[in-house]
């Protein structure tokens, strides 16, 4: 038998719960519920559902779905693509920068330690006058310096990651501030 | 009371003057509710995002054609809606597997027969899990009106707007998505007690 046929609200309490039933419904169905046990706890159901339903969380979409957006319409520089192109120079700095350091750590020390400017050295106060001499001379001497604290690599060894890794500190240098030349453009 | 700058409408009249990057502003204001609204329909966080973005860029395009008679936000769930759609139906999902009619009577019939519910037995966290379950099993569009409605918080005549269909329909497949969760949970509840 249905519900409403017998005085119950049926899905009335839906619409009681929702608040879009009119005055004279909410108040045919306010009075069911004072006498009526089994609509009463219905009606908790109802709610129980409704306050469950309106707790859906919301997912998060993407942090770059605004740049992307307008990337994807050309509109100028949204504030997080500008964001990365400025991560971008920076880490390109920060690379010629390890490149520049780890090239002048190798020139002081190898001078240093092939006596060329040393105080006291042997040829102290004087510059080696060929450059590529001082520099090779220097990487080798770094390479000694590091082969020394590291005993399992050879001399040879050690300059051959100094120089790979300073290589690749300026390869991704170059290549980061490219790539943000270019994000800028667009 | 001094209009806020960023009303939508004005949001909307700036980037229509030339204003392109205040679109950024609306699409920070509705991404998430787009985004949620993609994800639990298309049940695919990549494809939902790719969804969003085309729904953001067709809306962008189309911006001079919006007249302001609903929100920003219902015209483009509407977009998201078909975008999703499509996608589903290309993919060949169940789009509605229900028929739909005006008379909520069949619907309301069996509720009378329940015993007092143990669903307040279970914690509240775990409920909502196995509603976010359960809403994914839902067909497309009653799982759609479902999310319209709590969400998005919108209207019976918003909904029926972004899904194209009379409110009647909204309303019989709100309360049809919202019979069918309640009578799955408490169908796994039950059988749970049965079980312990």
């Amino acid at each position: 038998m249905n519900d409403r046929t017998i005085g119950h609200p049926g899905d009335m309490l839906q619409g009681y719960v929702d608040g879009t039933l009119t005055v004279a419904e909410l108040r045919s169905v306010a009075d069911h519920l004072t006498a009526c046990t089994r609509c009463r706890s219905e009606l908790q159901e109802f709610k129980r559902v409704d306050q469950i339903l309106r707790q859906i969380p919301l997912e998060r979409a993407s942090v770059h779905l605004s740049g992307t957006v307008l990337e994807r319409l050309h509109i100028g520089m949204p504030h997080d693509a500008a964001l990365r192109v400025l991560a971008r120079v920076g880490a390109g700095f920060a690379f010629l920068i390890v490149a520049a350091t780890l090239i002048a750590v190798c020139a002081v020390t190898g001078v240093i330690d092939l006596g060329g400017l040393a105080p006291g050295g042997e040829g102290a106060g004087r510059w080696v006058t060929e450059p590529w001499n001082a520099l090779t001379q220097a990487a080798s001497g770094l390479g000694a310096v590091v082969a020394r604290h590291f005993p399992f690599l050879s001399q040879q060894g050690a300059l051959a990651i100094l120089t790979f890794t300073a290589a690749v500190a300026a390869l991704l240098g170059a290549m980061d501030l490219l790539f943000s030349r270019r994000s800028m453009r667009r | 009371m001094i209009p806020s700058p960023h009303s939508e409408q004005d949001v909307i009249a700036r980037i229509l003057a030339g204003g392109h990057r205040d679109y950024a502003i609306l699409v920070n204001r509705y991404k998430d509710r787009a985004f949620t609204l993609a994800f639990r329909l298309v049940e695919d966080r990549e494809a939902a995002e790719e969804l969003v973005q085309d729904a953001f860029v067709r809306a962008y395009r189309s911006l001079d054609r919006f007249r302001g008679e609903a929100s920003f936000g219902t015209w483009l769930y509407r977009i998201v809606y078909n975008l999703c759609m499509s996608r589903i139906s290309r993919e060949g999902k169940r789009v509605l597997t229900v028929e739909i009619s005006d008379e909520l009577d069949a619907s309301a019939d069996s509720a009378g027969e329940r015993n007092p519910t143990p669903l307040e037995q279970i914690e509240e966290e775990e409920l909502q899990h196995r509603i976010g379950e359960e809403i994914a099993r839902l067909p497309a569009q009653m799982r759609t009106a479902v999310l319209l409605f709590y969400v998005e918080g919108l209207s019976y005549s918003a909904m029926a707007s972004v899904m194209q269909i009379p409110i009647g329909t909204v309303k019989t497949l709100l309360f049809r998505g919202r019979s069918r969760l309640r009578e799955r949970i408490k169908g796994r509840c039950d059988k749970e007690v049965n079980v312990t």
